[in-house]
């Protein structure tokens, strides 16, 4: 049980029996999630899940999927407030190559993001400025995307989503290609997006056990079943559903020293290992 | 010694005082070539200086601005055509178009010529109409290319910051691949200038270069034929350059990753 006080209050993202086939291909099936906002006394917490699953499995359909890009074969996803189904554009999305317009300096990348989302001249210059210096990028405003390091693409790539998506952002493999310290710094990163308003949330689409288990609240196992003989069944389900808040490992600093933080890893990834 | 040794090496980093050597030193070594070469009907190099000078003070810069004018305003309206039916391409109900105005490219010009002055009212428009075809076939195909093989991600990437589709085609296929488009009208400009002489050739009322070119040719003035063909040369390498500080002014981002910039 947790020590900390919180509550679940209402649904911000609902996954509703997503089914997804491609070239006659079972991808994805009965996929249900909910995703809930979380409360948190005297302490403004923004939501981190994670969604958990081996190479080749679909992860990156489901993130399209979560994200509007890609539609599924049945089933939908609604975003909070008023329960609308997802379309292009809602939710930010981060991709593995943290994707960027490779012809505008960073600054160009981020005020476009503004102006693709409304916000005025002086709202624009003055969020780019706020993310530009917390992001450690301001140096970096009038380089080129080409120039950049991975490390600090990915930073000018979740500043540009941010921007332009109100609360909600999807992170493909954020943790791929990465150093252990910049890992440790891409999840402080993370909370610290996360935490800056009360409804954002981060969607963590991974095959890194630790980085997901240290920094989600909730994670999700994606793998298949198998059959009789052993054979996997086609078609990515939901496996588990693991509360990491009622299990008393989210939102601790320097849990990952912890034995318990390090027993939960290591049968999870025994666990991941069967998917 | 290590110098000497990488520039026989691939892939190696020289500084740009050994490539002007290397430049410096090949030049030499084809105008020796040139003075030395026993066949007798090839013009030695001050022969053709001094035929240059004649054609100069007979008018050659004329001919030259004639060619010049003639060949910037084909590129002109071909960049416009090409692009803009390239461009359409995103449009599935353009594809076939563009793929049959792409296959032109097998056609010979030669046989064309009659078409076209029947379609065209005059000698000028002629000339223009047969250059414009012969670069568009080939401006279309290279920037159709170009355009099919954006990646889907990119154009995902453009739709989730909220991008309505011909939002994502300006953002995507226009501004994301104006390097490469600078890069295709650099290339089609070669096509254009080679086949200049030709053209000129077809009609030679209205002069230029090419008609210059063939006029010397017929009187087998060869030093005159040759200062033509330097000078032909000469300006397309010129104006070749002058495209290629345009593309890195207008996208310095194109050059940044190369292992040769």
């Amino acid at each position: 049980m947790s020590e900390i006080k919180y509550s679940r209050d209402g649904i911000l993202l609902d996954i509703d029996n997503v089914k997804l086939i491609l070239d006659g291909n079972l991808i994805l099936r009965d996929i249900s999630v909910k995703v809930y906002d979380i409360i948190r006394p005297d302490c403004v917490q923004g939501q981190i899940v994670g969604f958990l699953g081996p190479s080749g499995i679909g992860k990156t359909q489901f993130s399209k999927i979560m994200a509007g890009l890609q539609k599924p074969t049945s089933g939908n996803v609604y975003i909070s407030p008023g329960r609308i189904p997802v379309t292009k554009g809602l939710v930010g999305y981060v991709s593995q190559n943290y994707l960027l317009f490779e012809h505008r300096t960073v600054l160009s990348n981020l005020l476009i993001s503004c102006k693709q989302h409304g916000l005025s001249k002086n709202e624009s210059v003055a969020k780019v400025k706020y993310y530009l210096d917390k992001f450690d990028l301001y140096d970096k405003r009038n380089d080129y995307p080409s120039q950049l390091s991975g490390g600090q693409r990915q930073r000018v790539a979740i500043a540009q989503q941010m921007l332009c998506s109100d609360h909600y952002l999807i992170m493909d493999e954020p943790f791929s290609g990465l150093d252990v310290i910049n890992i440790e710094k891409v999840c402080e990163m993370i909370i610290s997006v996360a935490n800056e308003d009360e409804f954002n949330t981060i969607i963590i689409v991974t095959h890194d056990v630790t980085s997901a288990s240290l920094i989600s609240d909730t994670l999700w196992l994606m793998g298949r079943e198998k059959d009789e003989q052993g054979n996997f069944i086609k078609g990515a389900i939901i496996k588990e559903t693991i509360d990491l808040i009622e299990l008393d490992l989210a939102w601790h600093k320097e849990i990952q020293y912890t034995q318990k933080f390090t027993d939960f890893v290591r049968n999870l990834k025994a666990e991941f290992r069967k998917l | 010694m290590k110098i000497t040794i990488d520039v026989f090496k691939p892939n190696q980093h020289i500084s740009k005082a050994t490539m002007t050597s290397i430049v410096v030193f090949q030049i030499c070594l084809a105008l020796l070539i040139w003075i030395i070469n026993p066949i007798a009907v090839i013009p030695k190099p001050m022969e053709v200086v001094s035929s240059f000078m004649s054609l100069w003070s007979e008018g050659l810069a004329y001919e030259i601005k004639t060619s010049l004018f003639l060949c910037i305003k084909a590129m002109l309206l071909t960049s416009v055509i090409s692009l803009l039916i390239s461009y359409l391409t995103v449009v599935p109900f353009f594809r076939p178009i563009a793929a049959f105005v792409s296959k032109g490219r097998y056609l010979g010009l030669v046989g064309l010529t009659f078409v076209f002055q029947l379609l065209t009212p005059n000698q000028n428009d002629l000339k223009l109409a047969l250059l414009v075809f012969g670069m568009t076939v080939f401006f279309i195909t290279s920037m159709v290319n170009v355009v099919a093989t954006i990646p889907k991600e990119r154009f995902d990437h453009a739709r989730t910051l909220k991008m309505k589709e011909w939002q994502v085609v300006w953002e995507v296929v226009v501004l994301g691949k104006i390097d490469m488009a600078i890069e295709v009208l650099r290339q089609n400009f070669a096509i254009a200038w080679m086949m200049l002489t030709m053209v000129e050739g077809i009609s030679r009322t209205e002069g230029g270069v090419g008609a210059l070119l063939l006029n010397q040719n017929k009187h087998f003035h060869l030093g005159s034929v040759f200062a033509i063909i330097g000078c032909i040369l000469i300006l397309g390498l010129i104006i070749d350059y002058l495209l290629g500080v345009f593309q890195k002014l207008v996208c310095p981002y194109s050059v940044l990753t190369l292992e040769r910039k």
